[in-house]
C-alpha cells in the first residue's frame, strides 16, 4: 500500500495558493483573500477526512447521494428568485450544483460498475443517458448551462473508462455532431457521407445501421427549418453564447475587457500589485470567474504558462491514479472526477481568453468561491484514497 | 486520453501566446491609457403606414444627452455645469443611473429632445464632462394627431417591469417601446436593432478613434409596418364623429376583415407623448369617467340590444321552428311572460308580422315568443358560436372578452335551478340583461353575415415592411364559420335591406338613392343615463364591400346615428373607391 501522491497534492495546494494571491492582489483591502484563505484551511480539511473514507462506502452511498442531489436541485429549481444557483442553511450558502457533479460521479460510477458485464448493452446506455438527463434538465431549467455541460462531459468520459467502444461513442455522438454540421448543408452532406462509410465499414448490423442513419437524417433535415422557424430573439440568444461580440453591452463587454487584461500582460506580466486597477476595475466578476485574467495581466504568459503547466501535471497523475486503480469502480470514479476539474479548466480559461462560450463556470482551485474550492479538493481527497488503495506500476 | 488532454492544452496555450506576446502590446495601450467605450447606435423605429402607403407616424431626428454610469463622475463642479447646461438634478440624475441599473457601461439618456445649440456647448466643452455623450434620439412624428390614436397608440421609456420581461430580447434601460396599438403590438418589428460603435477613449474623455480590430456593428432600422387603415376614410370617419362625444365607429372589408377606419371618442392627440406630459394632462388622459386612453373598440364592453336578434333568427330558421314567412303571436306592445309583462320598445305594438318585418321593425314580441323555441342552452351556444363572449384576436390587444351567460352562470348566481325562470332569456335575446360584446366583436360578427359566413378576425395590419428583408403579408386569419345555413344568411340579409329601405324599417336614416344599404339599429339600455345607440350596416347589400358599425354612447335610439354611417359608405362607394382603384 502507498501512502501520498505527492505531485497532485503539491499541485492543488499551489493552485489555490496562487488564487488567494491572485484574489488578494484585486482588492487588497477587502475581505475576499481572507475568506478564500478560510475556505481553502477548511478544503484542506475536507480533503484528509475524504481521503480516509474507503471507496466502498461511496459505493454503497451512490443512490443516495443521488437521491439527494435530485432533492436539492429540484428544491432549487422551486425557490424561485433571480438566481437559482445558491442554497441557504442557517447562516451557510452554497452552491448545490459543485456537489452535484460529484454526486454524479458517484452514482454513474456504481451504476456502470453494477453492469460491467453488458457495457455495450443499449439498455445499459440508455439507462446511463436518463441517468444523466434528469438532473441535466433540471439545471438546464435553472438555467445553469455549464453545469449541464460538466454532466454531458462525466457521461461521456465515465462511458468511455468503463469499456464501451470507440465506435458506440461516435454513434451515440452522432446525432450533437449532425446538429452541429447542419448550420449548412455541404458541411452535413459531407459528415453523413462519413458516417455512413464508417458504419458500413465496420459492418455495423442493420438494426445498428438504420436507426443511426434515419436519426441522423431527420436531424440533418429539421435542424435548419427550426432554426428558421424560431423566433429572432432566441436565435440571437443563441448567436451571442457562440460569439459573444455580438452582445457588445453584456457578455461581449466583459469578453473585451478580459481580453484586454490578459493581452496586456505580454510576456512578463505587469508584476504583483501592479494590474491597472482602472483597467481591472472595468474587467466584471474579476474574483471568480475571470479571475485567469488576473493572472495574465499581472505575471503574463509566464504565470499562466506556469498554472497551465501544473493543471496539466494533475491530469497527468489523476489519469496514472485511474491506470493503477485496484478496481473498475474506482477507475471510473478517478476519471469521472477528474473531468470535472479538467472540464471546469479548460472551458474557464478558454472562455477568458475569449474562444469559449460564457457559461460561468469557475476556475478549479483558484477562482474566489468556497463551495468550488472545497469541492475540487475533496476530488483531490477522493484521488489519493484511490491512490493509496491501488496497485503498485511495474 | 492523456494525448488528447494535451491537445486542448495546447491550443489554449496557443491562444495565449497569440493574445500575449503577438497582440500584447496592442492590448498593453488599451489597459494602460485607453479605454473602450461602446456607444450604441439606436436604430430608427419603423414608420407606420396607411393602406396605400401614406404616413401615419413617422420619425423626426432630435438630439439626448446621456451618461456612461462608470465613466461618470460626480464631483460638485461637474454636477453644477450639468445642471447649468440641461437643467438637471442629482435626484435626476440617480433616478436615470438607477433605471439604467443592468449594466453600467451603457449610456443611459438622462435629457432627450435637447436642441442643436447645447448639442454644440457639450462637444466644444467635452472635456469637462466625462462620461457625459449625445446621441442622435429620433422622435415619432404624427402627423394626424388624434386620428386613429388608439389604433396607432404611443410610446414611452421602458418601465422596469417591461425591462425585466424582455431583456433577453434586447432590450436595454431607456429605450423607447410601444405603450398602446399597433406600436405595442408590433414593437418587436418597429424597433429594429441597435448597433454599437466601439471608440477609443483617452482616460480624459478624448475619443482617439475607433478600435483597432473590431468592426462596429451598424444599426438595422426597424421595419414599417403597413395598416389596412387608410388616411383618408380614417379622416372622414373622424370628422363624422365629431358629431359624438363618447362612442365607436369601425369599418372593415367583410371579405378579409381588413379595419379601414377605426374611431374611438373621446380620443387624445399623439403628439402630447412626444414631449414631457404635465401632471394636469396626465389627470385629463386618465379621468376616470370619459377615459380617453381606452379603446373603446376593442376594450368597451356593452349590451349590443337589437343588433343581437339576428342570433335568434338564424337559429330558428336552422332549427326548422321559423322560416322568412312565420307569424307569431300578433305584437300589442308587450307579452305576459311568467310573472311578468316583457315589453316591445314600440308600446303601439307592431301586429302580426312574419320574421322579416319582425328583425326590419325591430319587434321584442317577436323575438320573444321565438327564442322560447330555442331555450337558453341552444342561445347561448349559439352566441358563442357566432364569436362572441371570446376574443377576436385583432392583433392589436388587449381586447375585452364580453360575456354570455349562460345555465351554469344562472344557477351560481340565482342558488340554483329554482331561483330564476325562463324570463332572462327573454331579455338575453334582445341583447339585454347580462349579455356584454365588444364593438369589435359585433362587426365581426355582421362582417361575417355580409361575406357569407365565414367570421374573420379584424385586424389593423397588412404588411410588415423589413428594411433589407422581403416584407411579411398578414394572412387574414379565420376565426371559424358562422352556425348559420346560407337560407338563414339569406333572410336576414333581405330583412337588415328591409330595415334601411322599407318605409316601416328602423334605419331609414341609412338609406341612400344608388347604394343599397343593409343595417340593424340597436338601443341599448344604460342604467347610468340615456340608451347607447348601435348601428351596424353594410353595403353594397348583394356584395357587401365595406361593414360599419356605430356606437354612439347615450345617444339614445339607434336609428337616430344612421346617417352618419350612410354618409360614409356613400363617401367609401362614390368618392374613395373609384379613386383608389
Amino acid at each position: 500500500m502507498r501512502s501520498v501522491d505527492w505531485t497532485l497534492l503539491i499541485a492543488a495546494i499551489l493552485l489555490s495558493v496562487i488564487g488567494i494571491l491572485l484574489i488578494y492582489s484585486v482588492s487588497p483591502d477587502s475581505k475576499f483573500w481572507i475568506r478564500q484563505a478560510i475556505y481553502f484551511a477548511v478544503g484542506i480539511a475536507v480533503m484528509f477526512s475524504v481521503w480516509r473514507i474507503p471507496m466502498r462506502v461511496h459505493y454503497s452511498l451512490g443512490w443516495i447521494y443521488y437521491a439527494i442531489l435530485l432533492i436539492i436541485l429540484v428544491t432549487l429549481l422551486l425557490q424561485g428568485g433571480e438566481v437559482k444557483r445558491w442554497l441557504s442553511i442557517g447562516p451557510l450558502s452554497f452552491q448545490p450544483s459543485e456537489l452535484a457533479k460529484l454526486a454524479m460521479v458517484f452514482v454513474m460510477g456504481r451504476y456502470l460498475y453494477d453492469r460491467k458485464k453488458d457495457i455495450e448493452s443499449p439498455k445499459l446506455i440508455i439507462g446511463a443517458f436518463l441517468l444523466t438527463g434528469l438532473p441535466f434538465a433540471i439545471v438546464m431549467g435553472q438555467p445553469d448551462l455549464g453545469t449541464a455541460m460538466v454532466f454531458t462531459a462525466i457521461l461521456i468520459t465515465m462511458l468511455y473508462t468503463a469499456g464501451i467502444g470507440e465506435l458506440t461513442l461516435f454513434i451515440l455522438a452522432s446525432p450533437f455532431l449532425s446538429l452541429i454540421s447542419a448550420v449548412q448543408w455541404i458541411p452535413w452532406a459531407v459528415y453523413f457521407i462519413i458516417l455512413l462509410v464508417i458504419l458500413y465499414a465496420t459492418r455495423s448490423r442493420l438494426v445498428v445501421f438504420l436507426p443511426v442513419a434515419v436519426v441522423n437524417l431527420f436531424i440533418g433535415i429539421f435542424t435548419p427549418a427550426i432554426w428558421r422557424g424560431i423566433h429572432e430573439y432566441q436565435k440571437e440568444r443563441i448567436l451571442v453564447f457562440l460569439d459573444p461580440g455580438r452582445d457588445p453591452f453584456g457578455a461581449g463587454y466583459q469578453i473585451i475587457q478580459s481580453k484586454i487584461a490578459l493581452g496586456s500582460g505580454q510576456f512578463w506580466g505587469k508584476g504583483f500589485l501592479e494590474g491597472t486597477q482602472v483597467n481591472l476595475a472595468f474587467l466584471p466578476a474579476r474574483h471568480t470567474d475571470f479571475i485567469f485574467a488576473v493572472l495574465g495581466e499581472q505575471f503574463g504568459l509566464i504565470g499562466c504558462t506556469i498554472v497551465l503547466a501544473l493543471f496539466l501535471i494533475m491530469f497527468y497523475r489523476i489519469i496514472k491514479i485511474a491506470d493503477d486503480a485496484r478496481n473498475l469502480y474506482a477507475r471510473i470514479v478517478a476519471i469521472g472526477a477528474g473531468t470535472i476539474l479538467f472540464f471546469g479548466a479548460t472551458v474557464n480559461i478558454g472562455m477568458v481568453s475569449g474562444v469559449m462560450p460564457v457559461t460561468g463556470l469557475p476556475l478549479p482551485f483558484i477562482s474566489l468561491g468556497g463551495t468550488s474550492l472545497i469541492t475540487s479538493l475533496a476530488i483531490i481527497g477522493i484521488l489519493q484514497n484511490i491512490y493509496s488503495h491501488g496497485i503498485e506500476g511495474p | 486520453m492523456f494525448v488528447a488532454l494535451c491537445a486542448v492544452f495546447f491550443l489554449l496555450f496557443g491562444n495565449l501566446v497569440r493574445l500575449q506576446a503577438f497582440k500584447g502590446d496592442y492590448y498593453y495601450r488599451l489597459s494602460e491609457s485607453n479605454r473602450i467605450r461602446i456607444v450604441p447606435k439606436r436604430a430608427p423605429r419603423g414608420r407606420i403606414l396607411d393602406r396605400q402607403g401614406k404616413i401615419l407616424v413617422t420619425n423626426r431626428p432630435t438630439y439626448s444627452i446621456s451618461i456612461i454610469p462608470f465613466e461618470f463622475r460626480k464631483t460638485p463642479e461637474i454636477l453644477i455645469r450639468l445642471e447649468n447646461l440641461i437643467e438637471i438634478t442629482e435626484d435626476d440624475l440617480d433616478r436615470a443611473i438607477e433605471k439604467g441599473g443592468l449594466t453600467r457601461y451603457s449610456p443611459v439618456p438622462v435629457k432627450r429632445q435637447v436642441d442643436f445649440e447645447t448639442v454644440s456647448i457639450l462637444q466644444e466643452h467635452i472635456l469637462d464632462y466625462p462620461g457625459v455623450i449625445y446621441e442622435i434620439d429620433p422622435v415619432r412624428v404624427y402627423p394626424w394627431r388624434s386620428h386613429a390614436a388608439h389604433a396607432l397608440g404611443y410610446i414611452g421609456e421602458i418601465s422596469i417591469p417591461e425591462l425585466r420581461a424582455n431583456y433577453t430580447r434586447g432590450y436595454k434601460a431607456g429605450d423607447l417601446v410601444g405603450k398602446m396599438g399597433i406600436e405595442k403590438a408590433y414593437d418587436w418589428y418597429l424597433r429594429g436593432k441597435d448597433g454599437a460603435e466601439y471608440l477609443e477613449v483617452r482616460v480624459s474623455g478624448e475619443v482617439v478613434g475607433p478600435v483597432e480590430g473590431r468592426t462596429n456593428i451598424p444599426a438595422i432600422p426597424g421595419a414599417d409596418i403597413v395598416t389596412t387603415l387608410d388616411v383618408e376614410l380614417q379622416a372622414y370617419a373622424e370628422t363624422l364623429m365629431t358629431w359624438v362625444n363618447a362612442g365607436v365607429f369601425i369599418a372593415l372589408d367583410p371579405r378579409n376583415g381588413e379595419i379601414y377606419s377605426m374611431v374611438s371618442r373621446p380620443s387624445f392627440d399623439l403628439e402630447l407623448f412626444t414631449s414631457t406630459i404635465t401632471d394636469s394632462i396626465w389627470q385629463l388622459l386618465n379621468d376616470p369617467i370619459a377615459h380617453p386612453l381606452l379603446n373603446r373598440s376593442t376594450q368597451g364592453t356593452y349590451p349590443p340590444a337589437s343588433t343581437f336578434k339576428l342570433i335568434t333568427a338564424m337559429g330558428a330558421v336552422d332549427e326548422g321552428v321559423a322560416n322568412a314567412n312565420t307569424r307569431l303571436e300578433a305584437c300589442h306592445g308587450s307579452i305576459w311572460y311568467g310573472d311578468r309583462w316583457f315589453r316591445c320598445w314600440n308600446r303601439r305594438g307592431h301586429g302580426e308580422i312574419d320574421l322579416v318585418d319582425a328583425i326590419s321593425q325591430s319587434c321584442d314580441v317577436y323575438f320573444y315568443q321565438l327564442v322560447l323555441y330555442l331555450g337558453l342552452d341552444k342561445w347561448s351556444e349559439l352566441a358563442k358560436d357566432n364569436g362572441f363572449a371570446k376574443k377576436t384576436g385583432i392583433d392589436i390587444p388587449p381586447e375585452a372578452t364580453g360575456f354570455i351567460p349562460d345555465r351554469d352562470y344562472f344557477n351560481e348566481r340565482y342558488g340554483g335551478r329554482s331561483g330564476w325562470g325562463n324570463g332572462v332569456l327573454l331579455n338575453l335575446c334582445i341583447g339585454q340583461g347580462e349579455v356584454l360584446v365588444t364593438p369589435i366583436q359585433l362587426i365581426q360578427h355582421f362582417a361575417a353575415i355580409a361575406n357569407g359566413g365565414t367570421i374573420f378576425a379584424p385586424r389593423v395590419v397588412r404588411e410588415i415592411r423589413p428594411p433589407m428583408n422581403r416584407s411579411l403579408v398578414v394572412e387574414p386569419t379565420i376565426n371559424g364559420q358562422l352556425p348559420a345555413s346560407p337560407e338563414a344568411l339569406r333572410i336576414c340579409n333581405e330583412a337588415m335591406i328591409d330595415a334601411v329601405n322599407a318605409p316601416l324599417g328602423t334605419g331609414v336614416w341609412a338609406q341612400l338613392p344608388d347604394i343599397l344599404i343593409a343595417g340593424k339599429t340597436g338601443t341599448a339600455q344604460n342604467p347610468h343615463g340615456e340608451d347607447h345607440a348601435w348601428f351596424v350596416c353594410y353595403a353594397p347589400a348583394d356584395n357587401p364591400r365595406v361593414v360599419v358599425l356605430l356606437l354612439v354612447e347615450q345617444g339614445g335610439s339607434g336609428g337616430a346615428w344612421a346617417h352618419l354611417a350612410r354618409d360614409y359608405i356613400w363617401y367609401f362607394c362614390n368618392i374613395w373607391e373609384p379613386r383608389a382603384s
